[in-house]
Parts: structure tokens; C-alpha cells; sequence
């Protein structure tokens, strides 16, 4: 066997080609996943803020008032679902490290049933708001 | 022949694990139970302040359980959020000028906006 640098790099093993891969229910959650953080990450920041300037403007009414209107309600909206969605998959990730659900079929089962369950969630977290 | 995934460059420039990789994950599980369990309180949270007025809001905000419990999951998420940022950077942002700059950015901001908060929160407690 040669040790010529090109061997040695094509002999390394290749992530898959998301590109022209077919989507998946692993895959599909698995990206869900990270883009729901990334979100998340700004809507912490975002709420974070709000609440800071909020408390240091002695309690102006107009930040409440700023919650009501459709734009920022859509945004809440997205930002909830978002977070269900991020906790299910997440509790998922947990049950893995944790050893257990490794096989197709669960893991197939698991995926369908966080999905199913953040969207539940999500209804009745704004049925009961 | 055993395999050799690592390039003669790479070993010369000494480029490898840190050998700290398992903290990262591990404070990541830390986080991410405590999110899970404040989660429910986050929800009763956000019910019994729905509709509310500002003396309303300062009034439930100000409770002692409902303090400890901001504070706790404001810290944790941003602890856990600055973790995954950092994973979801490493990972797509390729230049590393980019990367280490965008890295710094998200924990900066993390700490910043930590400590504000708190200070605010504490704010709020001593109305």
C-alpha cells in the first residue's frame, strides 16, 4: 500500500450527499432539529431583551401592547411550535443517549410520534392561552 | 493493513481531538433536563400570564418560585443554545475566520444578554 497523500484522502470515509439523498424521517427531524435550535437561540435573545428593555423603560404598556399585534403573534406562534417541536425531538435524542430505540422500526415509529406530539402540543398551548 | 484515516499533514500539524469533547456533550444533556422539567413550568407560566396588565405581570413575575425558575431557565437555555450554535457552526461555516468569529459572537452575546437579564430580573424582584 502506497502512502501517497491522494490514496490516503480518497480511502477516508464520505458523509452522505445530502443533496441527492432521499428525504427521510431520521434525516428530515434530524435537520428539523437543528434549524428549530438555531430559531430558538434567536428567540431566546429576542424574549430576553424585550423583557430587559421592558423592566428598564419603567414598565412602559406599549412593550405589552407590542405582543398583540399579528406580525409578533405569527412569530410567537412559529417560536412555540418551534419549541415543542425542539423538546419532542429532543426527549427523543435523550431516550438514545440514554441506550434505548435504536432500531428502524422504533426509530421510525419515534420520529412520527414527536411530530405528532409537537403538533398536539402546540394546540393546546394556544387553546389554553 | 489497518486503515489510516488520518493525512501525514494532519498528524504534522498535530491536529486532532482536544481531548474535552465529552464536557461539551455532557453539559448539553445537563441543559437539556432542566429544560425538559422547566418546560412545564414555562407553560403555567405563560398561561397565568396571558391577558394580564403591567401591575398583573409584575405581580406574578415577582413571585419568589416564579423568579428562581426565569432565572434558571434563561441561564440553561442559553447555556444549552450557545452549545448547539457552536455544533451548528463547527459544522457548516467552513472559513475559519467566519467560524471562530461567529462562535465568539454567539457567546458573547450568551453572556451579555445573561447577565442583563438577571440584573433585570433582580430588578423586578426588589419592586
Amino acid at each position: 500500500m502506497s502512502k501517497d497523500p491522494i490514496v490516503i484522502k480518497n480511502s477516508r470515509p464520505l458523509s452522505p450527499h445530502l443533496s441527492i439523498y432521499k428525504p427521510q424521517i431520521s434525516s428530515v427531524l434530524s435537520i428539523g432539529h437543528r434549524l428549530s435550535g438555531v430559531g430558538l437561540f434567536f428567540g431566546l435573545g429576542a424574549f430576553c431583551w424585550w423583557f430587559i428593555f421592558w423592566v428598564f423603560s419603567k414598565f412602559e404598556p406599549c412593550y405589552l401592547d407590542f405582543l398583540d399585534s399579528s406580525m409578533v403573534k405569527f412569530i410567537l406562534f412559529l417560536v412555540s411550535y418551534s419549541y415543542f417541536y425542539h423538546f419532542c425531538t429532543g426527549i427523543r435524542h435523550l431516550v438514545w443517549d440514554a441506550g434505548y430505540g435504536f432500531s428502524i422500526k422504533s426509530i421510525n415509529l419515534t420520529g412520527w410520534l414527536a411530530v405528532i406530539a409537537s403538533v398536539c402540543l402546540t394546540v393546546i398551548y394556544w387553546l389554553f392561552m | 493493513m489497518k486503515n489510516k484515516y488520518r493525512s501525514d499533514l494532519a498528524i504534522a500539524k498535530n491536529l486532532g481531538s482536544a481531548g474535552s469533547g465529552s464536557a461539551h456533550w455532557w453539559h448539553q444533556r445537563v441543559t437539556a433536563i432542566i429544560l425538559t422539567i422547566t418546560t412545564f413550568w414555562l407553560i403555567c407560566f405563560s398561561w397565568s400570564l396571558s391577558g394580564l396588565e403591567v401591575s398583573g405581570v409584575i405581580d406574578v413575575v415577582k413571585k419568589p418560585y416564579n423568579i428562581v425558575m426565569l432565572a434558571l431557565f434563561t441561564v440553561a437555555g442559553f447555556y444549552h443554545a450557545a452549545l448547539g450554535m457552536r455544533v451548528i457552526i463547527e459544522d457548516y461555516i467552513h472559513c475559519r475566520a467566519i467560524r471562530l468569529v461567529s462562535i465568539l459572537l454567539v457567546q458573547i452575546f450568551s453572556i451579555v444578554t445573561i447577565i442583563s437579564f438577571i440584573i433585570a430580573v433582580l430588578h423586578v424582584m426588589n419592586l
